[in-house]
């Protein structure tokens, strides 16, 4: 059986018309992926490594310049699987307030039930339930522009829940929150996740990507390194030079190892080290 | 100062006006717009002030606010009269140097156009007061529809009233922040003369236009991930409804108006 | 000396309408010259109101602020050139970014100083240099520029005022973990060759751990303490309950010493942490 996701050897460039002659910068260098209907992948990369742009393959805001992107079997290049696959593969962005567009939390919930042509009291019906799901219900008739980052992120989701998507793209949905909204965007994505929404999150944020089923790497336009966390994350050299990170307790364990104490590089959960150390120690 | 401004300032409540329909309320605005102009005698204008006094007491908004939104027409106010007082010059004079003639037709006709704008003022906030801004562009989109068969955009331009009234408190908020950072670099932006002051806003305004493109880019992307493709096969998840109220207000608003008619052609 | 000193300064926003706020309340801190301090608290504790009050941009409800043993708001005509000894770089500073060239950009702070033309050259690439921005980069649009580089710019139009103050709110928010290591090295090269007072605010305590050697905390308005990194870290219980997201080391160490092993309670970096856990190791191991 064929993949929820399925990329393959996509080439993507972008197109600066206002040069003469048009100057052309490939970012996506062949880029071959599957992704399961359930999964929770975290993409990881510096910036300008291509995977905003990845992200934006899937859901056909991008369209391949050759290979090719399927989506529950429905190619991105047909113009008729526009609409139904972006139902399937809702979006999420870094900037809250460059994504709500109503000045009332509800009807902005409601807003791609409104475009996708739904009949007015399901959409009532969907609106309430997803901002029920996200923790907002209360706030429904507030102005978006009074929220916390973390509220408005949640009234985001809540917004693409409500087309009752098959997937969620998240591109790095808590750069711009304090500690506390990344948390609250954090356990509702994990609590989609639960519900059998396949998550697809971008982050910058190693200890958010330790709590994904599975990291994929992306460094040029290419996937470098596609496995579970821990394998990722056991790799600190490598990680750093990418111009990335791990957790903390990884790279704490990491240094121990090479002290010479045997433990296990394959640490990235606090409650795994906090386990650990105390055997050592005690 | 900049957070002062208000546009389409909304005031919830609860009253008979704030629960009727939008549409009839624009259409009352405009059947109330049309009383008050036809309006040609003393009596005439008196009936529509007892309909701009007896809906603003049903809509229950605070007399401070409505005071708040005839400020800043007080100059357009006096200027009208003023420029009625000079130039209508027939009539019996009370008041008569050089050039200058002040005539009793003048007083009546400045006296009766301030009531007119400022009723005006009144009853048309009024709308704005009682409706949330998006019934309102709702109700203007469903007005309008009809104007679709001839290529008007109606969905489009209602489109564009709501983003505009959703970016309007992020950009103040921006502009704020502009300020305060370029206020930061020793711009200086209290004194000078006007051309000076003028030039000191170009550190302002500029990173607010690039911040407005960037508003504007990322949103239609937002929009287009959740489906957006204009407004062909659209629904609505509010539904606007013509309640008993609405009749009731209709026919209230009628009968002002023909009151004024029949005054006009008695008197 | 202080260079920053507060006295009750306390600042209510929106008086006498229904949203009135007390922002920051009866703050009374000294901060001495050539510092480099942390400055943490939840959104909304206060302390971006708090530092705008440093360079006048804010005028205290009541109490009293110093810059180098100066009162603001003495003599309104003084406040610009006291503005001038304390630079301010606001979150996300790129999207101030106005002039049709990065230098000019650069020389819009010292311009309007009034400082003389050769003069504001040698600033600018001082600044410049001081960022990491090449030469060439100096003639580009700002517009042109990738994010980091934007924002590099922006921080250099800032420096380029010379302040013996340099206050930066979130300097590496939204970047990616390299560009945040990069951004926070050069503003520690910075306080290093200028031996200036550098105030560092970020939600990020790992960020500010590895930087800073005080820190101030704010909670609900109020000065929560003002102290060495170290003895801040001590209190990391504290810190937690407030709602402060203490770095992922300092709470495995903290639950450790929970389960009754003997641990300092001071860790707030790995290499600290391995230090630490090295040395009881070859304790143990010694026995």
């Amino acid at each position: 059986m064929s993949s929820f996701i399925e990329i393959k050897d996509l080439h993507f460039s972008y197109v600066n018309d206002l040069e003469d002659p048009p100057v052309k910068t490939e970012v996506l260098k062949g880029i071959n992926l599957n992704i399961e209907k359930g999964e929770f992948v975290a993409v990881l990369g510096h910036n300008g490594s291509g995977k905003s742009t990845l992200a934006k393959c899937i859901n056909a805001i991008n369209l391949p310049e050759s290979g090719a992107v399927y989506v529950n079997g429905m190619d991105t290049l047909d113009e008729n699987n526009l609409l139904p696959i972006r139902e399937k593969v809702g979006m999420v962005f870094q900037n809250p307030d460059n994504q709500i567009v109503a000045t009332i939390v509800e009807e902005d919930v409601a807003f791609a039930l409104e475009n996708m042509g739904v009949e007015p009291n399901e959409i009532r019906r969907r609106v309430d339930e997803a901002l029920k799901t996200v923790g907002m219900y209360e706030y429904r008739l507030h102005a978006p522009h009074k929220l916390s980052g973390g509220q408005k992120q949640r009234v985001a989701i809540a917004g693409i829940i409500a087309m009752k998507p098959d997937c969620i793209l998240l591109d790095e949905p808590t750069a711009m929150l304090d500690p506390h909204g990344r948390d609250e965007v954090m356990k509702t994505v994990k609590m989609l996740n639960e519900q059998g929404v396949t998550i697809v999150l971008i982050t910058h944020y190693m200890e958010e990507a330790a709590q994904a089923q599975r990291v994929v790497v992306i460094d040029g336009g290419e996937v470098i390194m596609d496995n579970v966390p821990k394998k990722i994350f056991s790799n600190v050299e490598t990680m750093k030079n990418l111009g990335l990170d791990v957790p903390q307790v990884t790279e704490l364990c990491w240094e121990l190892k090479k002290a010479g104490y045997d433990i296990s590089t394959e640490i990235i959960h606090e409650d795994e080290c906090v386990k650990k150390l105390y055997e050592m120690l005690k | 100062m900049i957070k002062d401004i208000t546009i389409g300032q909304y005031f919830p409540g609860n009253s008979v006006i704030h629960r009727m329909d939008a549409r009839i309320k624009i259409i009352m605005t405009a059947v109330f717009i049309v009383m008050l102009f036809a309006a040609n005698s003393v009596w005439g204008l008196l009936v529509g002030i007892a309909f701009t006094i007896l809906t603003f007491i049903i809509s229950k908004i605070p007399g401070k606010l409505m005071l708040k939104s005839l400020k800043p027409i007080v100059p357009i106010i006096i200027f009208t009269a003023i420029l009625n007082l000079l130039f209508i010059r027939t009539g019996k004079a009370y008041f008569e140097w050089k050039f200058l003639k002040i005539t009793d037709e003048g007083v009546d006709t400045a006296v009766f156009m301030m009531i007119r704008i400022i009723c005006l003022i009144v009853g048309t906030s009024l709308l704005t007061y009682t409706t949330s801004p998006i019934d309102l562009t709702d109700a203007i989109e469903r007005l309008l529809s009809p104007l679709k068969k001839i290529k008007v955009p109606v969905h489009e331009l209602a489109m564009m009233m709501t983003i505009a009234l959703r970016f309007i408190p992020t950009l103040i908020e921006e502009t704020d922040k502009i300020m305060s950072a370029q206020k930061a670099r020793g711009a200086d932006m209290e004194t000078g003369s006007l051309i000076q002051k003028a030039k000191a806003l170009i550190p302002v305004l500029i990173p607010l236009f690039v911040a407005s493109f960037r508003h504007a880019e990322e949103l239609a992307l937002a929009m287009e991930c959740r489906c957006y493709h204009g407004g062909e096969g659209r629904t609505r998840m509010k539904q606007l409804h013509m309640s008993i109220v609405d009749l009731y207000g209709s026919i209230f608003c009628v009968l002002f108006l023909a009151g004024v008619i029949v005054i006009n052609i008695v008197v | 000396m202080a260079v920053i000193k507060t006295e009750n300064l306390t600042y209510v926003y929106g008086e006498g309408t229904p949203f009135r706020k007390t922002a920051v309340d009866n703050v009374n801190i000294e901060i001495n010259d050539g510092e480099m301090v942390g400055i943490i608290g939840h959104t909304g504790s206060g302390k971006s109101t708090l530092i705008q009050h440093f360079n006048g941009l804010l005028k205290p409800t009541s109490g009293s602020v110093y810059i180098d043993g100066e009162r603001l708001w003495d003599d309104k005509s003084r406040l610009r050139p006291i503005r001038f000894k304390v630079g301010l770089v606001f979150q996300y500073p790129e999207y101030q970014l106005f002039e049709e060239t990065c230098y000019k950009d650069i020389a819009f702070g010292p311009k309007n100083m009034g400082i003389k033309e050769d003069q504001i050259d040698k600033y600018v690439k001082e600044a410049a240099r001081m960022v990491g921005l090449s030469p060439e980069i100096l003639d580009k649009s700002p517009f042109e520029l990738s994010g980091g580089q934007k924002r590099r710019v922006a921080i250099a139009g800032v420096m380029a005022m010379n302040p013996k103050v340099l206050i930066l709110d979130e300097p590496a928010s939204g970047l990616d973990p390299k560009g945040r290591e990069q951004i926070l090295g050069l503003i520690r090269e910075y306080h290093e060759q200028m031996k200036n007072t550098v105030l560092l605010v970020s939600h990020s305590m790992e960020d500010i751990a590895k930087n800073v050697s005080k820190i101030l905390v704010m909670n609900e308005s109020k000065l929560f303490c003002y102290d060495d990194t170290v003895k801040v870290f001590h209190r990391s219980e504290e810190l937690v309950s407030m709602g402060l997201a203490v770095p992922q080391i300092t709470r495995v160490i903290n639950r450790l010493k929970a389960m009754g092993i003997d641990i300092k309670d001071d860790v707030y970096t790995v290499g600290y942490a391995k230090k630490v856990i090295l040395e009881m190791l070859e304790q143990k191991k010694n026995k």
